[in-house]
């Protein structure tokens, strides 16, 4: 980068210095924690999934930790009423003797908000919880108060216990930016985690980044070049994936029910032009699309009976989607060979 | 756009679409070089003229040339040519995005920052090459296919040469022209007139004045000059054929050559039949006359028993049924003529030539008997009293014997059915040519029969 560009290249670096302080905390999930940063500029939320006790907690807090940034959790309950999100309204007296209504922001409203097990709270809660993701404010009484920036929910859900549980609608699902699967830790990750948690050791994420500096991020990422190609083949993924389309792959045809929509192609290319920043680069590649395709997409596709029943995932159709686009974009066959073949000279 | 990566990216794209043109030409030309000599030897392994290794390269080309136009349709553009460069530089596709920013005019904060990135890829860039080895395969391929085409063509040309004659069908195909070829120019000799004319006319098609000179020596029966004027045409195209004429016109100098010499062999034949009637062997004694023992060869004198004992001499027994072999027995009812007075004197070499005592006959017309070795002037058919057949009671029926069923059927229509059959057959079986005159004589003769 250039020396206009240093600013852009201070703040790309605290972001590298972030990573390394949560990865200070969290033993392992790379992939959990750079698509966490991902989603943060792309000013996107995240939905994980797994057991717990994978560090769902751990790594919301550390983000938040080495951002500075305000930190709330809200444990979702079948009795959790939408106010107890998004805050109240109740009467109070000010210095004088006149009684009002004075509004009581909710855990909501901070920078990151973890939702844990989001799936046991009603309808009613998610919907709430869900409009304040997609608008950035939330409106009581007929009045609007806006939330931080920057705003971030990460919500967690249970895949076992889904006894009383109420699944998020696949309208609300698709305002995630990503579903992120948390696994198990390997055998060497294990031992590490047990080194540092049966000891006296405690790590901490120190802060690193400002809040201003992080803004500023999530605006140099939409400005991060994207050429006509590479938006020309995140369409044709998500289009590929949808079962009506003449032209998407046979098993997309047999197995999904329906596929992703508009907001699956724009949260591909964006989060393409995320990881090409956090990288370093100026423009967006195709390995960058390629590397978030499946926690940008497997949310926003569902599968019919016969594919559960023959064992069809998601992500195999979402990788035939990526196949089929990516052969449309193949030379021909003269200047493949060439390519393949030929040298420098 | 940058004027230097603008630069770069134009001959990069064009190098590609040369790449891109040439190998989807080659790719084209192969299978069309192979389908077209498949063809072209196909047709010429029919006998047909398919125009050979003129047409085999043009629809090569032609291919090769569908293949290039063909190509268009994957030719790159600058963004492709990109593209192309990134995937060989390895550059994060640095070259695609500076593209894309040049063209919106830079109006990105990142756009002029990608585009100084992309300029110092420059020199990479220039100095990328496309690989020859994937052109060179698909030219082998190509070349390969030709040279199998080629060959194909060349092998068809050997086969199907008017001098070999190695296949059976060719063979029969030569023989039925040969058979159809006699029996016009025996119709010629004996029948003149618009035959005659005809015959000439099919001889000398492009020479006037060759074509009447033949004509009238046909008419009036001169068939040695007849064999002169062929000679001398056959000599002519020779010296034309010397003279190193170009492919096409040395095809048809060949094509008039091998016909006048099937006319030559034609006549030869038609001479044959004309002469067979007379060189009766004489070794039935009895009955025989003057037998004219005079023929072509030694082996056409003939031996057939009785043959030539009728009508002491005279020098048209092609008109006549005796060249049936029991045609002495017959010509004892009919011919009613004066037989031999004279016994029967064999040309040298004629071996079934001899003398005999006189045999008896009847009154009758003519009179005379041939000198071996000297036919005289040979006359053509003039009509009345020629003919030595008795006529039919029903000359319009032949007495044919079917089980059931009234057999009598019109001569007229049986006649020309049954000399194709007869001709179709003697083709087919490769009967001697002695016996094929007897037969074509005995149609003759039997058509003239019914004319009347």
């Amino acid at each position: 980068m250039n020396n206009e560009d240093m600013p852009m290249a201070a703040c790309i670096d605290g972001m590298a210095k972030a990573r390394e302080e949560i990865a200070k905390v969290i033993v392992g999930q790379d992939e959990v924690i750079d698509l966490a940063l991902i989603a943060l500029l792309c000013e996107g939320h995240v939905l994980f999934e797994g057991v717990p006790g994978l560090g769902k907690t751990l790594i919301v807090r550390s983000l938040a930790s080495s951002l500075m940034l305000r930190f709330s959790r809200i444990q979702f309950t079948p009795d959790l009423m939408p106010s107890d999100v998004l805050g109240s309204t109740m009467i109070s007296q000010g210095d004088g003797s006149e009684l009002g209504l004075r509004f009581e922001p909710g855990p909501v409203f901070s920078n990151l908000v973890l939702a844990d097990e989001i799936n046991r709270a009603s309808p009613k809660t998610q919907s709430a919880l869900l409009q304040a993701m997609q608008e950035r404010a939330v409106t009581v009484r007929g009045r609007s108060y806006p939330l931080p920036r920057p705003f971030l929910v990460l919500a967690t859900q249970n895949p076992l216990e889904m006894e009383g549980t109420y699944p998020l609608p696949e309208a609300q699902v698709d305002r995630f930016l990503f579903k992120v699967i948390i696994g198990h830790p390997g055998q060497d990750e294990l031992v590490r985690i047990l080194e540092r948690t049966s000891g006296s050791y405690e790590a901490e994420a120190r802060p690193v980044m400002r809040e201003v500096d992080l803004l500023a991020l999530q605006k140099a990422t939409r400005e991060v070049v994207a050429a006509p190609s590479l938006l020309e083949a995140a369409a044709r993924i998500a289009i590929g994936t949808q079962p009506e389309r003449p032209g998407s792959p046979e098993r997309v045809r047999r197995y999904a029910r329906y596929g992703a929509g508009p907001r699956g192609a724009q949260a591909l290319v964006l989060a393409a032009k995320a990881r090409a920043l956090l990288a370093g680069r100026l423009n967006a590649t195709m390995a960058d699309v390629e590397s978030v395709l499946v926690p940008a997409l497997r949310h926003r596709i569902a599968l019919n009976f016969e594919a559960q029943g023959e064992g069809i995932l998601v992500e195999d159709l979402i990788a035939d989607s990526a196949a089929q686009a990516k052969a449309a974009l193949e030379f021909d066959a003269a200047i493949a060979e060439v390519a393949r073949e030929g040298g420098e000279r | 756009m940058r004027d230097s990566l603008a630069f770069v990216l134009s001959r990069t794209r064009s190098r590609l679409n040369a790449v891109i043109a040439l190998h989807r030409a080659f790719a084209w030309a192969a299978p069309a070089a192979l389908a077209s000599g498949i063809l072209v030897a196909s047709i010429r392994a029919l006998g047909l003229d398919a125009g050979g290794f003129a047409l085999w390269a043009a629809l090569s080309l032609a291919g090769a040339a569908a293949g290039a136009f063909a190509s268009r349709s994957s030719f790159l553009d600058e963004a492709g040519a990109a593209r192309w460069l990134d995937e060989r530089l390895e550059d994060d596709e640095l070259l695609t995005a500076a593209i894309a920013c040049l063209r919106r005019g830079s109006e990105g904060r990142f756009d002029e920052a990608l585009a100084d990135r992309a300029e110092e890829l420059l020199p990479r860039a220039e100095g990328m090459k496309a690989s020859r080895r994937p052109l060179a395969k698909q030219g082998a391929k190509a070349l390969a296919a030709l040279a199998i085409g080629a060959y194909l063509i060349f092998l068809s040309g050997m086969t199907t040469a008017p001098q070999d004659g190695t296949t059976a069908r060719t063979r029969a195909e030569a023989g039925r022209g040969a058979v159809a070829k006699a029996a016009t120019a025996e119709e010629a000799i004996s029948e003149g007139g618009k035959a005659a004319a005809e015959f000439a006319a099919s001889l000398f098609p492009d020479d006037k004045r060759m074509a009447t000179l033949a004509e009238r020596a046909l008419r009036e029966g001169r068939l040695d000059d007849l064999r002169e004027l062929l000679k001398k045409a056959g000599l002519d195209i020779d010296a034309k054929l010397a003279g190193s004429p170009a492919e096409s016109e040395r095809k048809k100098l060949a094509r008039d050559r091998e016909k006048l010499g099937d006319a030559a062999t034609a006549l030869a034949h038609a001479a044959r039949g004309r002469f067979a009637g007379s060189g009766g062997a004489a070794k039935d004694g009895e009955n025989q006359g003057s037998g004219d023992a005079r023929g072509v060869s030694p082996s056409d004198a003939r031996p057939y028993p009785g043959q030539g004992g009728r009508g002491g001499g005279s020098a048209r027994p092609p008109d006549s049924l005796d060249n049936s072999p029991d045609a002495a027995a017959k010509a004892s009812p009919y011919a009613d003529g004066e037989g031999g007075d004279a016994g029967g004197k064999g040309a040298s070499g004629a071996e079934g030539g001899g003398e005999g005592p006189a045999g008896k006959g009847g009154k009758g017309y003519g009179k005379g008997s041939g000198a071996a070795g000297d036919w005289g002037n040979i006359e053509p058919l003039k009509g009345e009293g020629s003919l030595d057949i008795a006529a039919p009671k029903n000359p319009n029926f032949f007495e044919l014997v079917l089980p059931g069923s009234d057999a009598s059927q019109p001569a007229s229509g049986l006649a020309a059915s049954s000399r194709k059959s007869a001709e179709a057959a003697m083709s087919r079986e490769g009967l001697p040519l002695e016996y094929e005159d007897s037969v074509r004589s005995y149609y003759l003769q039997l058509s003239k029969g019914e004319s009347r």
